[in-house]
C-alpha cells in the first residue's frame, strides 16, 4: 500500500513537470516595422502549416507530433513571453545612396552635401559594420563598368576612412551594372544607377 | 612504382590535404557576418567553443553561436541587415550564412535550440525567400518574410 502510494506520486510529480515544462516551441508571426506582414511555413516529419496572419501562432509539441492549426495569440501573452526578446531588438540598419557624375568617380553637389550624415550615422552608432557598395548605369562594357564602380566605391570608402572611420568596418564591394536602381535597356546614360549604396548597420 | 617512391607521393598528397583544412579552418574564422548592437545581463558569443561576453559593436563571426543567461539579452544585425534579438536563457547558432549577390551565394541557416527570439528578415529574404531557415529541436520555419518570433522552452 505505501509502495503504491509513493509510486503514484512520483507519477504525479512527473505528469506535473512535464505540464509545467511544457517542452516544444511557439512560433509567432507579427508584422515588421512597416507594418507589413509575410508569411511562415513550419514543418517537421509529422506535417506543416502555414501563418500568414499577424498575430498568428504555432505550437509543436516535438519533431514527430503534426506542428498544430494556428491560432492567435494576444498581444498580452506576446509581451509575457517575448517581452525581453523584443525590448533587445536594435533599430534597423540606415542607408544612404551617394550619385554621381557620368563616367566619374565625382559626387554630384546634393550626394556631397549628405557626406557629413554618413559620417555622423557611423559614429553615432558606434557601427562595426558599414557596407559600401558601388554600381554604374548600362553605358558602356561590363569589365569596364564593374571597375567604375569599384573606384566609385574606393572613393566613397577613402571619405569614410579620412573623416576617421576605421578600414576595417567597411565592406567595399562593387556590382558593376549588375544591379540597377532603376531598370534599363543596355547603353542608357540614368544618372539614378550611377552610384554608390552605404548601410550602417 | 617502386615502394619508396609511391610512400613520398602519398605523404605529399596528405601535406597537400592537411595545408587545405589549415587554409579552410583559418579562412572561416575571419568572415565578418554582423555585429552586436545591444547588449543587456550575461550574453556571449560563443566562438571555437570559447565563450567570449559579447560588448555593444562587437563583430560577428561565422559560425558564432549567440548565447544568453538567466537576466540577458542580446540584439544583433547581420550582414544581410536581418535583425535578431534573444531574450533570457537563449542559444542561436548561425549554421549558414551567404550574403554575395555578386556569386549569387545566398543563404542563411539558423538554430535556436533555447530561450526566445525575434527574426527581422534582411536582404537575403528579399533576394532569395527560400533561402532563409531556422530550425528548432520540433521543427523548420521556412521564412517567406518578415517578422517573426520563436520560444523553445528546454527539452
Amino acid at each position: 500500500m505505501g509502495k503504491r502510494a509513493v509510486w503514484l506520486g512520483l507519477v504525479l510529480v512527473w505528469l506535473a513537470l512535464l505540464a509545467g515544462c511544457s517542452p516544444g516551441s511557439v512560433v509567432v508571426l507579427i508584422p515588421d516595422p512597416n507594418g507589413k506582414v509575410g508569411k511562415l511555413t513550419v514543418s517537421n516529419q509529422g506535417g506543416s502549416q502555414v501563418l500568414e496572419k499577424s498575430g498568428q501562432a504555432i505550437f509543436i509539441r516535438d519533431a514527430q507530433t503534426p506542428p498544430e492549426a494556428p491560432v492567435v495569440m494576444e498581444q498580452a501573452e506576446i509581451q509575457k513571453r517575448f517581452g525581453p526578446a523584443l525590448a533587445a531588438r536594435p533599430s534597423p540598419p540606415v542607408h544612404f545612396i551617394l550619385y554621381f557624375f557620368s563616367d566619374s568617380t565625382k559626387l554630384v553637389k546634393s550626394s556631397k552635401a549628405l557626406l557629413p550624415q554618413v559620417i555622423s550615422a557611423i559614429k553615432q552608432r558606434v557601427s562595426v559594420d558599414v557596407s559600401v557598395v558601388g554600381h554604374c548605369d548600362t553605358t558602356g562594357g561590363d569589365i569596364y563598368n564593374l571597375r567604375l564602380s569599384q573606384r566609385r566605391a574606393m572613393a566613397v570608402a577613402k571619405i569614410l576612412t579620412a573623416s576617421g572611420v576605421d578600414r576595417k568596418t567597411l565592406e567595399i564591394t562593387s556590382h558593376g551594372k549588375r544591379r540597377l536602381l532603376i531598370p534599363t535597356a543596355d547603353n542608357v546614360r540614368e544618372p539614378r544607377n550611377r552610384r554608390v549604396e552605404v548601410t550602417v548597420r | 612504382m617502386s615502394r619508396a617512391k609511391y610512400k613520398i607521393i602519398s605523404l605529399g598528397f596528405l601535406g597537400i590535404i592537411i595545408l587545405l583544412m589549415l587554409a579552410t579552418s583559418a579562412g572561416a574564422e575571419e568572415i565578418v557576418i554582423g555585429s552586436v548592437r545591444n547588449v543587456k545581463g550575461a550574453a556571449f558569443l560563443v566562438r571555437n567553443k570559447q565563450i567570449i561576453p559579447a560588448k555593444p559593436n562587437q563583430q560577428i563571426m561565422l559560425n558564432d553561436i549567440l548565447r544568453t543567461g538567466p537576466d540577458g539579452s542580446l540584439g544583433v544585425i547581420l550582414r544581410d541587415d536581418t535583425v535578431l534579438s534573444l531574450g533570457p536563457n537563449s542559444d542561436f547558432s548561425l549554421d549558414e550564412f551567404a550574403f554575395s549577390p555578386v556569386e549569387d551565394k545566398l543563404s542563411l541557416v539558423g538554430k535556436m535550440t533555447r530561450g526566445t527570439a525575434t527574426f527581422l528578415t534582411g536582404k537575403i529574404g528579399q533576394m532569395r525567400p527560400e533561402a532563409v531557415r531556422v530550425k528548432t529541436p520540433n521543427g523548420t520555419i521556412g521564412v517567406r518574410g518578415t517578422q517573426f518570433l520563436v520560444q523553445v522552452n528546454d527539452q
